[in-house]
């Protein structure tokens, strides 16, 4: 659906920002996109958004390239979100209600179809409790969820996330996967970046790995994070699940409860 | 601006119906602007303030405390008012000579100047009223329902909204020059205050800038819907 032909990329002073990215989002339906500080992450997805007009090389979405007039940007933004990493830069209304509806006031929405669709999704992610709180009362986390609603409200079939999990707390942590979960389980795409590495191996099932601007790896993450070079190379750390296949002779799991399940095989056998 | 926000959700007369609130404001005020009468005003002044502390329960110490910077502006246009400079020696309640002219009090500026404080007085009892008992979300509906032009609501709401992101990086920015020693010195303050200038205006457009991305991925079209 959406995918990046010989993607290039350079930054105003004419430093290079992406290089030859050839991405497909079909290869999975959660893609994670890995990758050290500065190694383009960001600068990737805004491309994908089409805020970022490359310097060379194609987005191509539904098999067609995709132009930056107003009305082609608005069609593939219907189909395409982003959630930030910082969710004060994404709110800008004192009031959640409003905020979340704004994705789909600038449609032009009926206003009852509006109601309906942001109620929906103001049960979804339990935030009911803060709708008519000002959002500067709210904590990070809340905003977070504010953020995201916003988003989800429009309904988009690809979802990209900017460090999801970054300044929440565990219980956050669990409920922002569990609402990614969520979304994928709708029949949608979402598209992480991390550098929670337990956290990609076990959400995603393909891995893209960035360095300087290149794509150095990709595929399925048990293939990805067994490569050490890969890893070194990136700036980035084995999963703990990893570790302990390879440090203590166990089979790689999945997630931990495969561990649990095989412990517990084990034990009885 | 942070205590006024708070007590609008915490006061009694939060949950009172608030279009009796805002025409008990609007009449009030209206009679604050036009009656000419000094009794007038302080009695308007004394009913808010007791509304305000007895019945919505605002701490009377965080109520007063929030005259004193309209005091201020008040006593800096008071002087103008009361003295006024003459070349010669007319008949007035006080009158000093410096060199070749004098500067003078006269009484029907006296007048004026006591009106005006009790006016100013009694409109300010009035906004506090109503800021501190309904909160700013309220308060917007509010607007809306009475047809205020839309483009204002949308410009009030926007202030509202980056006054506390703005004092949110004044308050960061300051809290890590502060545990650095930034302010130890009456040397060390300039300096800091400067960078602190400095620091907040890079900051605000990359915040900008930033904002800018998310409002294209949102499809904004240049006019914030209410």
């Amino acid at each position: 659906m959406l995918k990046t032909v010989n993607l290039n990329y350079n930054y105003e002073d004419g430093k290079v920002a992406l290089k030859n990215i050839n991405i497909d989002l079909n290869k999975g339906n959660k893609i994670g996109i890995v990758g050290g500080n500065g190694a383009g992450k960001t600068t990737l997805f805004l491309s994908l958004i089409g805020y970022l007009k490359p310097d060379k090389g194609e987005v191509i979405f539904n098999d067609k390239k995709i132009k930056y007039n107003k009305k082609s940007l608005r069609n593939l933004r219907r189909e395409v979100g982003i959630v930030f990493q910082e969710a004060d830069k994404q709110i800008f209304y004192s009031n959640t209600y409003d905020d979340i509806a704004f994705g789909l006031r600038n449609l032009g929405y009926d206003e009852e179809i509006i109601k309906r669709k942001v109620d929906i999704i103001i049960n979804l992610l339990n935030i009911e409790e803060f709708k008519d709180k000002p959002v500067h009362f709210l904590s990070h986390g809340e905003k977070k969820r504010v953020a995201i609603a916003g988003v989800l409200a429009l309904d988009c079939k690809i979802i990209f996330f900017d460090e999801p999990l970054a300044g929440l707390d565990p219980s956050m942590s669990d409920n922002m996967i569990n609402t990614m979960n969520n979304i994928v389980r709708e029949g949608k795409k979402t598209v992480v970046s991390s550098h929670d590495m337990d956290f990609i191996y076990e959400y995603c099932d393909y891995v893209y790995v960035l360095n300087k601007g290149k794509v150095i790896d990709e595929g399925i993450p048990s293939k990805i994070f067994l490569n050490e070079n890969t890893l070194n190379k990136a700036n980035l750390k084995e999963p703990w699940l990893v570790k302990i296949h390879k440090k203590l002779n166990m089979p790689l799991f999945k997630n931990e409860e495969e561990l649990y399940n095989f412990k517990r095989e084990n034990i009885k056998g | 601006m942070l205590i006024i926000d708070t007590y609008a959700y915490i006061n009694k007369l939060r949950c009172f119906n608030d279009d009796l609130k805002f025409l008990f404001f609007t009449i009030m005020i209206s009679i604050a602007l036009f009656a000419n009468n000094s009794f007038i005003h302080l009695a308007i002044f004394s009913v808010m303030s007791i509304i305000v502390t007895i019945i919505a329960k605002i701490p009377i110490k965080v109520y007063f405390k929030m005259y004193l910077l309209p005091i201020a502006f008040i006593l800096l246009s008071l002087i103008a008012f009361i003295f006024s400079i003459s070349n010669n020696d007319i008949t007035s309640l006080f009158s000093i000579k410096i060199s070749s002219f004098f500067i003078i009090i006269r009484e029907d500026s006296l007048i004026q100047a006591i009106s005006l404080i009790t006016r100013a007085f009694s409109t300010i009892s009035c906004s506090y009223f109503l800021i501190l008992t309904t909160p700013f979300n309220s308060l917007i509906k509010l607007l809306l329902k009475y047809k205020v032009p839309v483009l204002l609501i949308e410009l009030t709401m926007l202030t509202y909204r980056f006054i506390f992101i703005l004092l949110e990086e004044i308050s960061k920015i300051y809290r890590a020059q502060d545990l650095k020693f930034g302010y130890n010195t009456m040397k060390n303050s300039f300096n800091s205050l400067g960078l602190l200038l400095r620091t907040l205006i890079v900051r605000m457009i990359k915040r900008y800038k930033d904002m800018i991305v998310s409002l294209e991925s949102k499809n904004y079209d240049s006019q914030f819907y209410m």
